[in-house]
């Protein structure tokens, strides 16, 4: 799981990412409002990483998601593939890409067409992207690739319809359908969060198995940040469409710079026995509506580090930078971990 | 002081496709002033007998065995109409799915006063509305709120409402199926402080239903691990989580990953629970436990003491 990080090469790169939804309020009046879903996001992801993206619902991590995909297009900012910009591609450099390109849905009860057989979704990206195959071949293909995500007796299951699958075989069958074009990139949105504990394993496994086999990068779109602390290299923490710190796995849960993701691991329930540190931040209230983001850093009105010091004016004016706090760790927040204002530091070094 | 007593339950459902046994004999037992957790996963039998209590079984399920002492009174014996004056009052249940357990054409506060309306007859509209607005603030509604229709809130606000709603007559027992399921971490956190602030406010004895072990690891006093509609390990939480017994409680367990331990991958439990309509003699757990022995093929565990408060069914610990 652990990578050489220094090795790899970017695969994704986006550059501050924006995606804006209009909506009109259905009352009357019907006010003209604006969703900023994500709000000016920054990353690369490495070849061959898990990059785990986290936060609450209405975080802008699905939509993040889907905008590196290009499933829905980004309002301004770029997303680079191998160093291509996505909004620049034709339609058939698109097609080509899009087989690279691939999404792992939430939920298996629905992502799946409830009129195909567990062949049939296999077999339709296959008449799309892979016109070379012919019948015998594209028969083969699908046998091994059902066989590969556990589903056997393959021929038996092969002509199984979602509603005779339990939510274990369709989540395997999804990921079956992501990877049959040996996509290099697989954006995976909640993939276990429907399932039963004792079989998320299971599936978690098999997309690790997918990742060796096929030199797979992921980003792992989760609310679990346990879970995401066990598979991932990196951690990234969304809060209303911004990113709010990033870094590796075990920095992120363990050695959390902002109060936001510290927040977030605190209250991770803890098995009976386990050593469990003491300061437990429930934050009150809230997230506020993406329509309404509140001015200065988004999270000061949550934030408990910004009670404990007082409100301070900087946290409600400015908005913090992303910027360097440990080797390969940013963090937007102007105060360091104990507290202290981040610029008095510096001055200090 | 026991509080609830149940002793060998067994609920059955009727479908086309047979008889799915979904309880098969329950012993289940807790003080006043506890909280027991009934975990397990999809189809255990955990929501269902949990629900019987209250007698809250849908249509097609039958009790077909078994008693429930509540407070000292045998509810397997008392007519429908003699139930009727115990739900809401002594017992109440906080449902799953806070987002389409309320009446979307109801104001809040008028589901939250309909039971005291109903169950108290003494009680004027205005008291019932006054108790209603005291719950809200309570659970941390602003009681200008009580004119709100459900869909102006959000999740955990009308998971909120669905709190304040149980207490609203003083029930002694509240069972809260999967309260914080579907909600986000932090929502989760406030809810679950917020239930421990009211068990400890109103006095209450509480059965909290959930798939998350390390959610009930946290809160409860005592625990009981469902499988295939049979209690596998039940006893005081923090001895059933410290030292687990049962190989499908040591595995469940291992299920989730721990932050505060080492970094290990997940083990899961291969396989699936077995059919519960034709079952095979013996062990329900045989086909995936690991350390299974022939004697497992044949014969079927009974729940016996193998500590202090600790109830295991498995060969091994008989």
């Amino acid at each position: 799981m652990q990578q050489d990080k220094e090795s790899k090469k970017t695969i994704i790169e986006c550059r501050d990412l924006e995606v804006r939804f209009d909506v009109r309020k259905k009352q009357k009046g019907g006010k003209k409002m604006v969703v900023r879903a994500v709000d000016g996001v920054s990353l690369d992801i490495r070849e061959g990483e898990i990059l785990a993206a986290v936060g609450e619902s209405g975080c802008g991590k699905t939509t993040l998601g889907k905008a590196i995909l290009n499933i829905i297009k980004p309002t301004s900012g770029t997303v680079l593939y191998r160093g291509r910009n996505m909004a620049e591609l034709d339609k058939k450099e698109m097609q080509k890409t899009r087989s690279k390109m691939q999404l792992i849905y939430q939920d298996p009860y629905e992502s799946l067409d409830p009129g195909q057989t567990a062949y049939k979704t296999l077999e339709e990206p296959l008449l799309i992207h892979r016109k070379d195959l012919n019948t015998k071949e594209r028969h083969d293909l699908i046998m091994k690739q059902l066989e590969a995500v556990g589903l056997v007796p393959a021929d038996i299951i092969a002509e199984r319809y979602p509603h005779q699958m339990s939510g274990g075989q369709r989540q395997r069958l999804s990921i079956a359908a992501s990877v049959i074009l040996k996509p290099d990139f697989v954006v995976a949105d909640e993939p276990v969060s429907m399932l039963d504990v004792s079989v998320r394993a299971g599936i978690l496994k098999l997309m690790m198995d997918m990742q060796e086999g096929n030199a797979l990068t992921y980003l792992f779109i989760s609310h679990d940040l346990s879970l995401t602390w066990m598979i991932a290299d990196r951690i990234a923490v969304f809060y209303l469409g911004k990113l709010m710190e990033i870094g590796d796995a075990q920095a992120i849960v363990h050695n959390g710079y902002h109060p936001y993701t510290r927040a977030l691991v605190s209250v991770i329930p803890a098995m009976a026995g386990t050593k469990k540190p003491e300061d437990r931040h429930v934050l009150t209230g809230e997230t506020p509506a993406a329509t309404d983001v509140p001015k200065g850093c988004r999270f000061h009105t949550r934030c408990w580090m910004h009670m404990e010091k007082g409100c301070p004016p900087i946290c409600s004016e400015c908005e913090p930078a992303l910027r360097e706090v440990g080797e390969g760790h940013m963090a937007a927040c102007h105060f360091n971990r104990e507290g202290l204002p981040f610029e008095e530091v510096l001055n200090e070094e | 002081m026991s509080i609830l007593q149940v002793k060998d339950l067994s609920i059955e459902f009727s479908t086309r496709n047979g008889g799915v046994k979904a309880v098969r004999g329950v012993d289940l037992w807790m003080n006043k002033g506890e909280l027991l957790g009934i975990a397990g996963e999809s189809g255990c039998g955990k929501t269902t007998t949990a629900l019987s209590i209250p007698r809250l079984l849908p249509n097609n399920a039958t009790i077909t065995g078994g008693s429930v002492v509540f407070d000292g009174q045998d509810l397997s014996k008392l007519s429908e109409a003699e139930m009727e004056s115990i739900r809401w009052k002594e017992i109440s249940v906080i449902f799953q799915g806070a987002m389409n357990a309320l009446n979307p054409l109801r104001t809040v506060g008028h589901q939250i006063a309909e039971p005291i309306l109903l169950h108290e007859p003494g009680v004027s509209k205005k008291e019932a509305e006054e108790r209603a607005k005291a719950l809200l603030e309570e659970v941390g509604i602003a009681a200008s709120r009580y004119t709100n229709y459900p869909h102006e809130f959000s999740g955990g606000m009308r998971q909120r409402v669905m709190i304040a709603m149980s207490l609203a007559c003083n029930p002694k027992l509240v069972i809260a199926d999967e309260p914080v399921t579907a909600l986000d971490v932090m929502i989760q956190a406030q809810i679950l402080d917020l239930l421990r602030k009211m068990k400890r406010e109103h006095d209450l004895s509480m059965i909290m239903i959930s798939h998350d072990l390390s959610v009930l690891s946290e809160l409860c006093d005592k625990i009981a691990i469902m499988y295939a509609g049979k209690i596998v390990e039940f006893g005081d939480a923090r001895e059933v989580f410290t030292k687990p017994r049962h190989p499908y409680t040591i595995r469940l367990m291992k299920s989730y990953p721990n932050i505060y331990g080492e970094k290990t991958f997940v083990s899961g439990i291969p396989g699936y629970p077995p059919n519960l309509i034709h079952l095979e003699p013996g062990c329900p757990f045989v086909d995936r436990c690991e350390v299974c022995m022939e004697e497992c093929r044949h014969r079927e565990p009974v729940l016996s003491e193998i500590d202090d408060d600790h109830y295991c069914a498995c060969v091994r610990g008989e």
